[in-house]
């Protein structure tokens, strides 16, 4: 990640719309054929995520396996969320994940933007500690982050998977590339000499023409967030303090395995997302295919 | 870099905030909170990383040094852990784990997406939208449901995977038990979540090569093939770098999947066979209480980590001085 | 401003950005007293917490279940690690000597009255929640009494005998058992049995005097205590006489093999009852339940801790006191199987008449009963855990066709060896 602005060749064009210049050739019915097996690889997980959640566990452990669902889909969700707290899981993974999202947005357009257009004493020296925090493991940092939040009294709540998930190398990485390429300098002589403070150049003209770009941070970072696990694992405990992943993760280890619920669950926890994506998943190729050229 | 102050001689320039009582005061911190206002800008950035992200990386090289229970006594042992560690088999056994799944895994995961990107790079594709974004899907779908589904497709005995393999008259193959199969399914995972990603990278890339090049290139009698290798590789050189660095770094620390292929249990399996570099860490820190010996492990990963950095930095530089 | 206090501002303002919610934390409201307490999943307890709850309304019950027995002793951890704990913790057996090493972190259930209960539970599974420095640090839950669950069906198919004594007659010893292991795949052309690890090392290795330590930590006997090779030796002999269907517990397949006959022995503590009626529910009386080679045996069981950091010690060992009493124990096993660590109870009609429905009516009060009495005590050090996991997974990759049965013995000693280490 931390190579690639050489090659930083700014991307102007409208998010998610094709390039004028692109490639226009025959599409050959092979080609349909692979991007359906594409497709049906990319689904299959999340089809079979629902075969088993609709059938018993008997149909699906038959040789060989039903492939096709069943009518026991509401049983088997209604036994997810008696067995744990599925409904509150899912406002503390939405409570944290988006608590992230927010925070990174703000702190690394602010941040990224001192980095891309304000000269200060060590900004460089600062900068490549950025990215190397990039480089570090995340599990690395695990145990003295344990101790840490031991001796902040966090254990055990949700601040202890938030505050940690605000700060991003990454987000400011991101932002300060976006704001390089879009806020030129004859722009900000401009607002200067029209009196505008730093602030105000921050607030009224940097910060609307990142907008998006700080919006896609945001959708990567939820998702992030959202999926994380081995943190939550470690640091909470009480169910109602579960992300929807320890939710996941205890429907599968209750001594009595039934693996019908744990998928049900499963299949339960990635549709809020699904949801999001069916929204903004335009907008999340276009940023990750910008990410390519900024990142 | 210039160190001091930029030159901005417009006095004008006020902060709305800042309502300080005297005007002359007023000039003076005008100019002062120019000189500080980037370091407003970074503080709450830096403020929060330096007690979430650097102390404990700098903290994990201080535990390494000690012999460390978490719930009993700490004793400084210097570099005894190190010195245990680089004999210990069982951290060179996950050190080839990890390098064999993140190959596995990286290689034709970056081979499909670049193949797929080539296919969806043509605009008169149909549903290029619908199937742009249904790569995605994998991407958003939790590590941990993810796990699950394909524990279940690569069972051994009611694994669908495997009623596949035997309709073809291929006898069940025991994913989770035998070490290489154990490990094409864990890079299957890591594939699967990935791949989709990686495709939208190249894409993207694909789209900015202008059409010109390859008109060129056909004038000059070169076919689809030709093209591709002479003109799509070598415009996609950099990009394909950045790629290859960033599964190096996520493929460096592959965790979640074998935890959970691993349960009950941390060994990542009975002999090991997919025991990461990052579940061996935690299997030593909080399976067998020792906080020292998993903190060695963790040090150890972040110098590969670096290590495979440093060798991307010279590799790119080089490559920016081609071009 | 030091660096601390600047720190924490910071933090703190960072946490009021986040919306901060769902804070935890267990506040003493009106004068009552609430109860932290952290069981695991498969415990049986969840009737006996309402009754307390009824019959004790000025005690609020604040019970989390951490899923598994793993993440419950991961969760322990950390909890200690960072100076917290709940007011009571179930320990499973298997983790209890790690946490016994560090007896500081828990109190001494003496200084409460542990002594004056002592009597009422078997001795050894009192002993497994002793300190080495003597202090009491966990009261006994159930215990996992074993015997052999077995399938009639399964058994009548391959000409083998249906009716539990003549099955228990079947098998005296261990090399008995592999015998009709064979006949079994001889007959059918399946494996006889789950596991090795589950089936016959675990039980067989528990059959001795000693297991991996003598008498004291620092005696480790797991290379040279003959009782540990001649049970790896019988899990070897039914690796090589090929009678395992090698199926590990607790995954897919296990659940599956119950339901679909892929075995049809497996070790079955009295717990194990329950988890076999719920996974198989449609092979309902085609189980019964015969004794296990040389007799004794044990598979499970907890001991509940007070961890130091409790405000309410007191209470919390008079509702462990009250839970784990003779008369709820046996409530519990009526419901859920788990079989009491009592022994008063063994000889009442309660248990001597009790049988189960779903495994063909047997006797399954007085076979528990039976397998838990003629058990000794066992020292378990810190490292019991550790040093087990290594010998198992060595015997799970020769059973795998991993690794060759002819250097299985040497291979799991250089694994402990590694595995003390490191």
């Amino acid at each position: 990640m931390t190579t690639h602005s050489s090659s930083a060749a700014p991307v102007t064009r409208p998010a998610g719309r094709p390039f004028k210049r692109a490639f226009a050739g025959r599409v050959r019915w092979w080609t349909y054929a692979f991007l359906i097996a594409s497709v049906f690889m990319s689904a299959f997980p999340l089809y079979w995520m629902f075969v088993v959640s609709t059938n018993d566990s008997a149909a699906v452990s038959q040789t060989p396996p039903t492939i096709l669902p069943g009518g026991n889909f509401f049983a088997l969700a209604e036994q997810v969320f008696t067995t744990v707290p599925f409904v509150q899981s899912l406002a503390n993974s939405f409570i944290v994940a988006g608590s992230i999202a927010i925070a990174q947005m703000i702190l690394s357009t602010l941040a990224g933007f001192a980095f891309a257009k304000l000269q200060f004493r060590g900004r460089d020296p600062l900068f490549i500690v950025v990215l190397i925090t990039m480089m570090v493991p995340t599990q690395l940092a695990v145990i003295p982050l344990y101790m840490i939040m031991s001796n902040l009294d966090w254990i055990d709540s949700l601040q202890a998977l938030i505050v940690p998930g605000m700060a991003s190398a990454f987000g400011i990485f991101w932002m300060r590339q976006h704001l390089s390429t879009v806020l030129n300098n004859e722009l900000m002589q401009a607002a200067r000499i029209d009196g505008c403070s730093t602030w105000q150049i921050y607030w009224r003209i940097a910060f609307p023409l990142v907008r998006s770009a700080a919006f896609v941070l945001g959708l990567l970072a939820f998702v992030t967030a959202w999926n994380d696990f081995l943190w939550p694992l470690i640091v909470i405990q009480s169910p109602e303090n579960y992300t929807v992943q320890l939710a996941i993760k205890a429907l599968q280890r209750q001594y009595f395995v039934d693996y019908g619920l744990a998928m049900s669950g499963s299949f339960l926890a990635t549709i809020p997302l699904l949801i999001l994506f069916i929204f903004v998943g335009r907008k999340m190729v276009a940023g990750v295919m910008d990410g390519a050229f900024k990142g | 870099m210039v160190l001091s102050a930029p030159p901005r001689s417009s006095p004008a320039r006020q902060r709305t905030k800042s309502a300080a009582p005297q005007p002359r005061r007023r000039i003076k911190s005008a100019s002062r909170m120019d000189a500080f206002a980037p370091y407003m800008y970074i503080a709450p950035f830096f403020a929060l990383f330096a007690v979430f992200g650097l102390f404990p990386t700098v903290f994990t090289f201080y535990v390494a040094l000690f012999d460390w229970n978490p719930i009993g006594g700490q004793t400084f042992i210097g570099f005894e852990n190190f010195v245990t560690l680089y004999g210990d088999e069982r951290f060179w056994n996950a050190m080839r784990n990890t390098f064999s799944i993140w190959i596995l895994s990286t290689v034709p995961q970056l081979l499909l997406a670049l193949f797929l990107a080539q296919l969806l790079n043509n605009a008169r594709l149909k549903f290029a939208n619908l199937f742009r974004m249904t790569m995605l899907v994998p991407y958003i779908t939790s590590v941990v449901a993810t796990t699950i589904v394909f524990a279940s497709l690569f069972g051994r005995d009611y694994g669908l995977i495997n009623s596949f393999l035997n309709l073809f008259g291929i006898e069940s193959i025991d994913f989770a038990a035998n070490t290489f199969a154990s490990h094409i399914m864990v890079s299957t995972m890591v594939l699967w979540r990935w791949f989709g990603y990686n495709t939208l990278i190249y894409l993207a890339a694909l789209q900015a090569i202008p059409k010109d090049v390859y008109e060129a290139a056909a004038i000059d009698g070169a076919g689809g093939f030709k093209q591709f290798i002479f003109v799509t590789i070598p415009s996609l050189r950099p990009v394909i770098i950045f790629t290859v660095i960033v599964s190096t770094i996520g493929g460096l620390q592959i965790f979640t999947e074998p935890l959970l292929l691993s349960s009950p249990g941390l060994t990542g399996g009975a002999g090991r066979q997919f025991q990461t570099l990052s579940l061996f860490m935690y299997e030593q820190g909080f399976g067998d209480f020792k906080f020292g010996y998993g903190s060695a492990v963790g040090v150890t990963l972040f110098g590969l980590i670096v290590v495979f950095s440093v060798i991307n930095y010279l590799l790119s530089r080089r490559i920016t001085s081609d071009e | 401003m030091s660096a601390k206090r600047i720190a924490r501002t910071v933090i703190a303002g960072g946490a009021a950005l986040a919306l901060l919610a769902g804070c935890s934390g267990g506040g003493d409201t009106d004068g009552k007293i609430t109860l932290d307490v952290w069981t695991f999943g498969g415990m049986g307890l969840d009737e006996a917490f309402a009754t307390y709850q009824e019959e004790n309304p000025d005690i609020i019950l604040k019970v989390t279940n951490a899923g598994g027995s793993d993440e419950q002793a991961q969760a322990l951890t950390t909890a200690l690690a960072g100076g917290k704990g709940p007011d009571v913790a179930a320990i499973e057996v298997g983790y209890m000597s790690q946490f016994k090493a560090q007896p500081q972190n828990f109190v001494d259930l003496r200084t409460l009255g542990a002594d004056d209960i002592e009597d009422t539970y078997l001795d050894w599974r009192w002993s497994q929640g002793v300190a080495a420095d003597g202090s009491v640090v966990g009261i006994p839950t159930d215990v996992g009494g074993l015997a052999m669950a077995y399938r009639t069906d399964l058994f009548e198919a391959a000409g083998l005998p249906t009716d539990r004594d003549e099955v228990s007659a079947l098998w005296p010893t261990w090399d008995d058992f592999i015998d009709v292991g064979a006949q079994y795949r001889e007959a059918t052309g399946k494996g006889m049995i789950d596991n090795v690890n589950s089936a016959i090392f675990n039980p067989a290795v528990r059959q001795g005097d000693e297991m991996y330590y003598g008498s004291s930590d620092d005696d480790l006997v797991y290379d040279s205590n003959p009782d540990v090779q001649e049970a790896f030796g019988y899990a070897l002999d039914a690796i090589d006489a090929d009678i395992t269907s090698r199926t590990p517990s607790w995954s897919e397949a296990w659940n599956a093999g119950m339901n679909n006959g892929d075995f049809a022995v497996l070790a079955a503590p009295s717990w194990m009852m329950t988890y076999i009626s719920q996974q198989a529910p449609d092979t309902a009386g085609k189980w019964d339940i015969a004794a296990v080679p040389e007799n004794a045996g044990n598979w499970g069981g907890s001991q509940l801790t007070i961890p130091a950091k409790s405000d309410h010690p007191e209470e919390a060992f008079a509702f462990i006191e009250w839970l784990m009493s003779p008369e709820r124990q046996l409530e519990i096993f009526q419901a859920h199987g788990n079989f009491p660590s009592t022994p008063e109870l063994y000889e009442t009609a309660d248990i001597q008449n009790f049988t189960s429905e779903f495994f063909s009516d047997a006797p399954v009060g007085p076979i528990y009963a039976n397998s838990v009495k003629s058990i000794k005590p066992i020292f378990e050090g810190p490292q019991q855990r550790i040093i087990d996991t290594a010998i198992l997974n060595t015997l799970s990759q020769v059973e795998n066709g991993e690794e060759p049965a002819a250097d299985a013995w040497p291979n799991a000693m250089k694994n402990v060896t590694t595995a003390l280490g490191g």
